[in-house]
């Protein structure tokens, strides 16, 4: 008896081996060529991988599945973070900033620069137009510059939206991206009073910390782990976590920067890239590094981390986490980057200082270069259905799913990757990007690739992944569950 | 122990539903049946009474009723009947224990009839025409339940043939005990109507939840294990659409020769397709019924598939799924898998071996089937 085809898609993983992906993420690792013998109806009914290509959903025994329904379900489930629309608002209080960090993209003024910080206007109309977002859940996220250089306005902005929600009702959580050298009593105490999450900077042990993120006259990595040690006494252990971000000169040492986390009491660590990279020489001038380097750099960082993990020290690394909660989850992933469509709009907006509104933190450094393809509109000079639902949106969203782009919408990684037209467009000069040479694609197929590979090879590391996304964890889904 | 016995009846012209009565411990109730130990009028007998039952211990003959209440002769004296037990006696004289007030284990019988006919059903069905006579019965005896009653089961055969009966009969159990937590144990096969399932959800019953057997994550072997095709198709779009309409599931998977190997699979299919259900229970066989006699074809070491549900509860586990296996007792299993033993097989099925006094985990044992005995399944092995 032959079967029919249900949608998939498939990709070669290695020499020996391919995986088929289907439309909501279920995969089968094989042997290379099995896609071509599924699709030419040569596995037969009594091969052992015919039940599992039929419980995946690859092939059905009828032209309409019997489970259609709840293949339908399932897709539905994978886009739910389409549901509740904008639940991420950025507002970027000021570009002032006593820090100069040599991979800053933000356009950061000095503390001494004035006209720089958001107006009470502009604030007022960036909270109205935030409440105006059907989601039931927001998160309100402070960046700058650094954000405690205006305590005052963060305090009058939390005070406005806190009183504002009575209203609304909604569940809003703050959080402080903060470098943490300014922190006083007063910010703790505001902190504490409101729950308000702190999010800090912390590079690696203090000669990468210190060589990436430079202030006069005091050390910044003895400052963020004083800031860190205060916030964690003060406001609570889960009330605090740290980024890192990946210079040149980090990419030397990966394991020392994983040990430095370990050692700060940290259990997870999110290794990001530079933003954007993949090119020479950043627009700016600066240095980067390419994709091949950072990745090199990645998997010593997640291979060491795996071997803590094995040991039975449970660490995470958080972007392979959020590739792996695609993978191995029927669940939505709430992260803007890896979503299709893109969390532009969709998921997050920025409020930026001057009352101008952008799709994404990159879509706002663009506009500090000039370049205003991604303002969507202006706070005092246009509606919500304008900046929301208006044309710029509408351009954007071209390019923002995946699916029906170049390159992507035959991919076999498809379901577990994303769209980021921003990105594209910043260093490729078009919001569709070309695939060949575009280093998000680059970046995301081979983490996908390898961590597929990892378990494929070893059973171990497959329940260490699954331990990974316990379920408090993906309820705790930041953004728009 | 057995659930019931056959008497000569007296007087008994519709089938009689009451409340065990032990003379003279307390006063008869029109709900009850007097149980006499044996052959002897007492001086006075509530007129009221439903029903006399006699142990005929002196085997004398006997020739009419006592005190012209409908009565049952038994000389079977295996049966035991406890003060509160809730009986049926039907017109043949056949004695039922519908309700034991002692045990945790206590169902409503709804039907023998089923839709599929596993390899292992414990209950092989019986096509006949018991509906509507078991739901009056069932009528009869949802009233008579103490409502302190913790749990109650609802099963058969397959209760969901009960059509809108089913609804009715869960509406009664609300309205009665609505602090009793229901188990119905079905095939969800019916429930692919989705007004099969808005009827259960207008009940707004709270504390219902569906056991429902899944054997595998692909049609043709699940349906191969119930003998029934588009069972596979007609189950999961079931349980789908009970979750649409805000019911709770427990999954039940019957640890069987065929299903063992794909175990783990089964575990991701429950996972990804699934996630909402509330329990997954991986249950030991018991060899009685269909089960017995395709025993040839379907018995399996635990020892063999030990593996493969270790990685199946794990998964499961690790997702944030709750897991318990049932019915195998721990001396089978490494001790690693202990803590989802639950103590599962109905106390009036539950036996332990002579050796298992000696097990230092003996308390916590759910021990084995009665029927693992007569099929020379009972090799235990006492933890030191």
């Amino acid at each position: 008896m032959s079967y029919y085809l249900l949608p998939f898609r498939f990709q070669r993983l290695n020499e020996k081996e391919e995986v088929l992906v289907n439309e909501v993420g279920d995969f089968l690792i094989c042997s290379a060529g099995t896609a071509g013998m599924v699709v030419r109806r040569e596995i037969d009914s009594t091969d052992p991988i015919y039940a599992d290509l039929l419980a995946n959903f690859f092939v059905s025994e009828k032209p309409i599945p019997d489970l259609i329904d709840v293949l339908a379900t399932r897709y539905r489930t994978k886009k739910s973070f389409l549901d509740s629309f904008t639940c991420l608002h950025i507002f970027v209080m000021t570009l002032r900033c006593n820090h100069g960090c040599i991979y800053c993209q933000v356009g950061r003024r000095t503390p001494e620069d004035a006209g720089y910080d958001m107006s009470l206007e502009n604030l007022s109309r960036s909270i109205a137009m935030m409440f105006m977002s059907p989601s039931k859940n927001l998160t309100v996220e402070f960046q700058g510059g650094e954000p405690l250089l205006v305590l005052d306005k963060i305090k009058e902005a939390v005070e406005t939206i806190s009183a504002a929600n009575k209203a609304y009702s909604k569940n809003v959580t703050y959080v402080l991206c903060t470098n943490l050298s300014l922190l006083s009593e007063e910010a703790l105490e505001f902190c504490m009073q409101y729950g308000i999450i702190i999010s800090t900077s912390l590079d690696g042990p203090e000669y990468v910390h210190n060589a990436n993120r430079h202030i006069l006259g005091i050390n910044s990595y003895e400052s963020v782990i004083r800031g860190i040690a205060t916030c964690r006494e003060r406001l609570g252990n889960d009330r605090v976590s740290a980024l890192m971000t990946t210079s040149e000169f980090s990419l030397g040492f990966p394991i020392q920067i994983v040990d430095e986390y370990l050692r700060q009491g940290f259990s997870s660590i999110f290794i990001r890239a530079l933003n954007p990279f993949g090119l020479a020489r950043r627009r700016d001038g600066k240095k980067s590094y390419s994709v091949d380097q950072f990745l090199h750099f990645y998997k010593t960082a997640l291979l060491y981390i795996l071997q803590l993990n094995l040991q039975g020290t449970h660490f995470v690394e958080e972007y392979a986490r959020i590739v792996l909660s695609k993978v191995l989850t029927p669940f939505a992933s709430g992260f803007t980057d890896l979503q299709s469509p893109n969390g532009v709009v969709n998921s997050v907006v920025a409020y930026n200082y001057d009352g101008n509104v952008y799709a994404s933190d990159e879509a706002r450094m663009l506009a500090e270069e000039g370049d205003y393809t991604f303002r969507l509109g202006h706070v005092q000079r246009n509606s919500y259905a304008e900046i929301f639902y208006g044309p710029k949106a509408r351009d954007i969203a071209e390019f923002w799913a995946n699916e029906s782009l170049p390159g992507c919408s035959e991919c076999g990684f498809q379901t577990y990757c994303g769209a980021d037209p921003v990105r594209n467009y910043a260093t490729q000069g078009s919001a569709a990007g070309r695939r060949p040479s575009n280093a998000f694609c680059k970046k995301n197929r081979e983490i996908i690739r390898f961590l597929l590979e990892l378990m494929s090879n070893s059973n171990d590391i497959e329940r260490v992944f699954r331990t990974w996304l316990n379920p408090s964890w993906l309820r705790e889904q930041p953004v728009c569950q | 122990m057995i659930n019931g016995s056959r008497g000569i009846p007296f007087g008994i012209t519709h089938p009689i539903v009451g409340r065990i009565s032990l003379s003279p411990i307390e006063t008869p109730t029109r709900d009850s049946i007097l149980l006499l130990e044996d052959v002897f009028s007492p001086k006075t007998i509530n007129p009221d009474l439903a029903g006399v039952i006699v142990r005929n211990r002196s085997k004398v003959a006997i020739s009419g009723p006592v005190a012209g209440r409908p009565t049952l002769f038994l000389s079977d004296l295996r049966l035991q009947l406890e003060m509160h037990d809730i009986v049926a006696i039907h017109t043949d004289g056949t004695l039922e224990t519908l309700f034991r007030p002692n045990s945790r284990d206590n169902s409503l019988f709804v039907t023998d009839n089923c839709n599929c006919n596993c390899l292992m059903c414990s209950q092989p069905p019986k096509t006949c025409n018991d509906i509507q006579y078991r739901f009056a019965i069932n009528e009869k005896l949802v009233p008579l339940i103490p409502a302190q009653t913790e749990t109650l089961g609802i099963t058969g055969g397959e209760p969901t043939l009960l059509g809108p009966l089913l609804s009715k009969l869960l509406s009664a159990v609300k309205g009665y005990l609505p602090n009793t937590e229901i188990q119905v144990l079905t095939n969800a096969r019916a429930f692919s109507s989705t007004d099969a399932v808005k009827q259960i959800r207008n009940v707004e019953h709270r504390k219902v939840i569906f056991g429902i057997p899944l054997n595998s994550d692909h049609s043709s072997l699940h349906d191969y294990i119930t003998q029934s095709s588009n069972s596979f198709a007609q189950t999961v779009t079931g349980i789908h659409n009970l979750t649409r309409y805000d019911q709770r599931i427990e999954i039940r998977v019957i640890l069987q020769r065929p299903v063992v190997r794909r175990l783990r699979k089964l575990a991701e299919f429950i996972f990804r397709n699934m996630p909402f259900v509330e329990h997954v229970a991986f249950m030991g066989l018991e060899p009685t019924g269909n089960a017995a006699v395709h025993w040839g074809d379907i018995c399996v070491d635990p020892s063999s598939y030990e593996t493969e549900l270790r990685e199946a509860v794990e998964l499961l586990s690790i997702s944030g799924i709750p897991v318990s296996i049932f019915n195998l007792p721990n001396c089978v299993l490494s001790s690693d898998l202990w803590p989802f033993c639950k103590q599962s097989i109905s106390d009036w099925k539950r036996i332990y071996d002579d050796s298992c006094s000696r097990c230092k985990v003996f308390s916590r044992c759910g021990g084995f089937f009665e029927s693992a005995r007569t099929i020379g399944r009972l090799k235990a092995e006492p933890v030191s």
